[in-house]
């Protein structure tokens, strides 16, 4: 567990050290949700927090956001310790934690009002924040008639009645439509661009790539990889797809040969770091002519599965006693185990 | 400070925009006057016609042949029949007298009790009415914050205020002041509105009774404020107003046969409904079975056993009761309700 750098003035808002959070099961079997996790983002843009359903993304914010406990470690948001100091920085906080909640029976502008009413905002500051998310004409209907993105942009307006520095947001665009999905990644990516600091926590990396500028990886847990979105991407520059007839024949050419390389499929091999004749050379030495030499080009969601692979298939799931009940983002390790497979 | 009564705005504004709890505010309205019409419906005075009727009937009694040979068995025996020996020496005295108890008059046939303020508050209808305002507003506290949990709006509401301790008091002062306020106008206008009937039908009142029976509104309202905040921290313990009605349920069905059964043989410190009881009516009086030791002649002079049936249950006893039972459901909801993860 390493210390906390002091928070603000280190140009982080949030910061954590050492984070743990365990859970006791029915039978009393315990269950690490977070284990360990420093996590650091710092001030400005939109910063990815990434991880495959379970892996303790929704226990860490509602933990930094003084809804949960956490079983030891550090948490600064603003510089102040969380949970002791959360109350003089929670106007600065905007959050949606899981799906958006609020009173079925009143009006998406009454529940807008009774939260103002708790931070003392004035009226005119609901009907801002009903504005900037597009919900003018329908704040007067009922919050259970609203469709989901509706619903989701009640919960995003409601952040933005503080006018907050810092925006956590967790799977905003979960079940919404394309063109609510376009619709909330705008107003993100506005909220970034007016210099909100915003904490998005998905597990659709599409929707990560495309509006933040730095991303945290995490999975059962533990943090995998940080940093700028482009370091992210950058920093497996040089592999190529090589498509030959026969993958297993040229894999063993190819680290006979003392190169680094994986197969993908029957007729693909991932070769690592070298230049493109030397790859060509070797397989054409071992009687093998490839059919097409790719250099690859890293999205993120590769960057995901590479450094998700070892934890799904090599670690498995926390457990001290084996117990799967977690809370929050809690479904499946599906997509984690596809990725490790690949 | 200033934050902290936004705070208590907040749940009251919370309060009135729940639909379901105004049903039951408007329930908590409805009842008492229910109540109150139909004790005044049950005393009023005759009618000209029930009158007329009732004269028609004893008259038809009068020449009756039965009640004719009553008399005269009366005239013949009248210390059967209780006649004042005063008048039974004068024989038209006598006659008016035995006609007079064995004649039917107008009066057996007109079957109606007038209003009584004092036996209304100590034996009528003033604590079945606060009863019913406490299980009414008991349900209201459990159905104001169950309703925050089962929606999750409670974790909503601490991402603006994270300071639990601030957010279960102003629910809870919220909710004592709205039942409070509920309970103290609709007992208050309970109690106006029988002396004003009483008053109206032109009944003496004795000096003091009705501010005897604004002093049982305003315990009673006291009693149903208590009630309201009681079913709220029973269920920001429980998170599930299921588990808080059925509580309730419970306690007032298996309670009242555990007491009987397993409970002391003076129930006095334990039984809700005597202490309830001794703080509405500032102080009661119950019965209990004495001790078999008293009924036998030997053992009553050598022990201090108390072989009254009578026992006397003080309103700062009731009122301690209830603090205690408040107190430890309190402490522990918001005990629990600071420590536990909220959802």
């Amino acid at each position: 567990m390493s210390d906390l750098s002091g928070g603000d003035a280190a140009g982080l808002v949030i910061e954590t050290a050492g984070l743990r959070k365990e859970f006791r099961g029915r039978r009393g079997r315990l269950r690490v949700a977070v284990d360990d996790l420093d996590l650091a983002v710092p001030a400005g843009g939109v910063h990815g927090f990434l991880g495959p359903n379970g892996s303790g993304k929704t226990t860490t914010i509602r933990m930094l956001l003084g809804l949960a406990r956490a079983t030891s470690g550090e948490m600064r948001l603003f510089g102040e310790s969380v949970p002791r100091g959360l109350p003089g920085v929670i106007d600065r906080v905007g959050a949606v934690v899981e799906a958006p909640k609020f009173s079925p029976n009143l009006s998406g502008r009454r529940n807008l009002l009774l939260l103002a009413g708790i931070i003392g905002v004035p009226t005119t500051r609901v009907d801002e924040a009903v504005e900037t998310v597009g919900l003018t004409g329908r704040d007067g209907d009922r919050f259970k008639s609203y469709s989901l993105g509706m619903k989701q942009r009640l919960a995003i307006a409601a952040t933005l009645l503080k006018g907050p520095d810092l925006l956590i947001l967790d799977e905003p665009t979960n079940g919404l439509d394309p063109a609510g999905i376009r619709e909330i990644r705008e107003t993100i990516r506005g909220l970034g661009e007016r210099g909100v600091t915003v904490l998005l926590s998905s597990h659709i990396l599409a929707e990560v790539q495309a509006v933040c500028t730095s991303a945290t990886i995490i999975a059962n847990g533990r943090l995998l990889a940080s940093g700028s979105v482009a370091d992210l991407l950058a920093a497996d520059d040089d592999v190529h797809a090589v498509e030959v007839p026969d993958a297993d024949l040229a894999l063993g050419a190819l680290v006979r040969a003392d190169l680094l390389a994986r197969r993908v499929d029957e007729h693909t091999v991932h070769v690592d770091t070298v230049e493109p004749a030397t790859v060509t050379r070797v397989l054409a030495e071992a009687g093998i002519y490839l059919t097409s030499l790719t250099p690859l080009r890293r999205d993120l969601e590769s960057v995901f599965l590479e450094v998700t692979a070892g934890q799904a298939l090599g670690e498995g799931p926390r457990h001290q006693q084996g117990d799967q009940v977690g809370q929050g983002d809690q479904a499946g390790q599906g997509d984690q185990a596809e990725g490790g497979a690949s | 400070m200033s934050r902290f009564l936004g705070l208590v705005r907040v749940e009251l504004s919370r309060l009135r925009a729940r639909r379901a709890l105004l049903v039951i505010l408007a329930a908590a309205v409805v009842v008492p006057l229910v109540v109150a019409v139909a004790i005044v419906i049950d005393t009023s005075p005759p009618s000209a016609t029930e009158i007329a009727q009732a004269e028609r009937e004893a008259a038809s009694f009068s020449d009756d042949r039965f009640i004719r040979r009553d008399v005269d068995r009366c005239l013949d025996r009248p210390g059967r029949y209780g006649v004042d020996p005063g008048v039974r020496d004068e024989a038209d005295a006598l006659r008016a007298a035995c006609e007079d108890i064995v004649i039917p008059s107008a009066e057996d046939f007109l079957y109606t009790q007038p209003l009584d303020l004092d036996m209304e508050r100590e034996l009528g209808s003033g604590l079945a009415v606060v009863t019913l305002l406490g299980a009414l507003l008991f349900v209201a506290g459990t159905t104001f914050v169950g309703h925050d949990w089962s929606t999750g709006s409670m974790s909503n509401q601490l991402l603006f205020e994270p300071r639990r301790l601030r957010v279960w008091t102003a629910k809870a002062l919220a909710l004592a002041v709205a039942a409070g306020a509920v309970g103290l106008v609709v007992l208050t206008t309970y109690w106006l509105g029988l002396y004003v009937v009483v008053r109206g039908r032109d009944q003496a009142v004795p000096e003091g009774t009705l501010l005897d029976c604004l002093q049982h509104g305003w315990r009673g309202a006291g009693v149903v404020a208590a009630s309201a905040v009681g079913g709220y921290a029973l269920t920001m313990l429980s998170r599930s107003t299921v588990f808080s009605l059925g509580l309730l349920f419970g306690v007032s069905v298996a309670g009242g046969l555990l007491l009987a059964t397993v409970g002391p043989r003076d129930p006095g410190p334990v039984d809700p409904t005597i202490n309830a009881q001794a703080v509405i009516g500032d102080g009661t009086t119950y019965y209990v079975e004495p001790p078999e030791a008293c009924f036998r002649d030997d053992s009553l002079a050598a022990t201090d056993l108390d072989c009254s049936f009578e026992r006397s249950r003080s309103l700062g006893e009731g009122l301690g009761y209830f603090g205690v039972l408040l107190g430890v459901v309190g402490v522990a909801s918001l005990g629990s309700y600071r420590r536990r993860d909220v959802p």
